[in-house]
């Protein structure tokens, strides 16, 4: 049997790469060759092997910076998808808290009237003392106060 | 969203979402590149470069369905410029390069600390490793990236011939590194 010729043949044929020719060659000697099917075994194993120990993946990220060239390769300004979505969360929750802050202060501390009524009285004391001399007593209530006249 | 779908919108000026395209193969393409050069500054530079010039190119992309295997071939290319420029030309015979591999394995662990099949792995990813860069490149492409053997010969500009043979040569050296390291049942035993 020449099982030199044939092994040369076999790491192609286990590649789907032989001509039928070739292949209705190798397969006939595998019938009566029982080292050629050990060696042709190894390779099939030997193929898997090399993939599954190569298919490991590393994670990197590149995005800003391949995105940066690309922007400026389109004359656009660089706003990348997620981190955009994340400033726009980032501005809402500040926003939100602003406001439920704000809320929870004006519940734990209520105006009084009288805090209020004693506010309004120092206002009107304020304009009549600083805007009275241009008062032209066209409006008795002080409802327009007229400048300048 | 598809590929296809997603090259559309970059071709038609929405160049914000080509990030989708290098959010989804950055690292598949960096661990195909890093495979080939052994060098992972040469390989970040490689996969940033090529997504670069896919972006360019994108509207010479006929089947928008197949961006990556696309991209793949561009990233290839250009590891396989660099051994060009480093003069270490694939297509060239060289005795030395056979000899020089057998002094590039390193000990390491003791085989007895792995189960078989990790150990079997372990080894055949060194000894892959450590192959002449023109055996190298050609199981990596045939094994990991999947391809043919036309393929192959068109990429790395040899005859289909010399793709076989170089394949059954990587084979037999990996194989025979198996056997001195007392591995060989492992062939047998995992399959």
């Amino acid at each position: 049997m020449d099982c030199t010729k044939h092994r040369k043949l076999l790491s192609a044929y286990v590649d789907g790469e032989c001509s039928q020719f070739e292949s209705a060659a190798v397969e006939a000697h595998l019938k009566k060759c029982a080292p050629c099917r050990n060696e042709l075994s190894e390779f099939y194993t030997l193929g898997s092997m090399i993939t599954e120990s190569f298919t490991v993946t590393e994670e990197v990220d590149f995005t800003s910076s391949i995105m940066a060239s690309v922007m400026s390769d389109s004359g656009e300004a660089v706003v990348p998808i997620a981190k955009g979505r994340k400033k726009v969360i980032g501005f809402s929750s500040v926003a939100v808290a602003l406001l439920a802050g704000l809320m929870a202060f004006a519940v734990m501390n209520p105006l009084e009237a009288e805090t209020v009524a004693s506010g309004n009285e120092k206002l009107e004391r304020y304009v009549f003392e600083h805007v009275a001399s241009t008062y032209d007593g066209s409006n008795e209530e002080f409802g327009v106060v007229n400048f300048g006249q | 969203m598809g590929d296809a779908l997603v090259v559309e919108k970059v071709i038609g000026g929405d160049a914000a979402s080509y990030e989708l395209l290098i959010r989804k193969y950055q690292s598949k393409l960096f661990s195909t590149v890093l495979h080939m050069v052994k060098n992972r500054e040469l390989a970040e530079d490689i996969v940033q470069e090529s997504f670069l010039r896919a972006f360019r190119k994108l509207d010479t992309l006929n089947n928008r369905s197949q961006f990556y295997p696309w991209i793949k071939r561009i990233a290839l290319n250009m590891a396989l410029n660099h051994f060009e420029k480093e003069k270490r030309v694939l297509d060239v015979e060289s005795d030395d390069d056979e000899s020089s591999f057998f002094e590039n394995i390193s000990s390491g662990e003791s085989p007895e600390e792995l189960t078989l099949k990790e150990e079997m792995k372990r080894y055949v990813r060194m000894f892959v490793d450590s192959l002449p860069d023109r055996l190298r490149v050609v199981i990596i492409l045939r094994e990991v990236e999947d391809m043919s053997y036309e393929e192959i010969a068109e990429m790395l500009n040899i005859p289909l011939g010399t793709v076989r043979s170089r394949l059954f040569n990587a084979r037999n050296i990996i194989k025979e590194r198996l056997i001195k390291q007392g591995l060989a049942d492992g062939l047998y035993k995992t399959s």
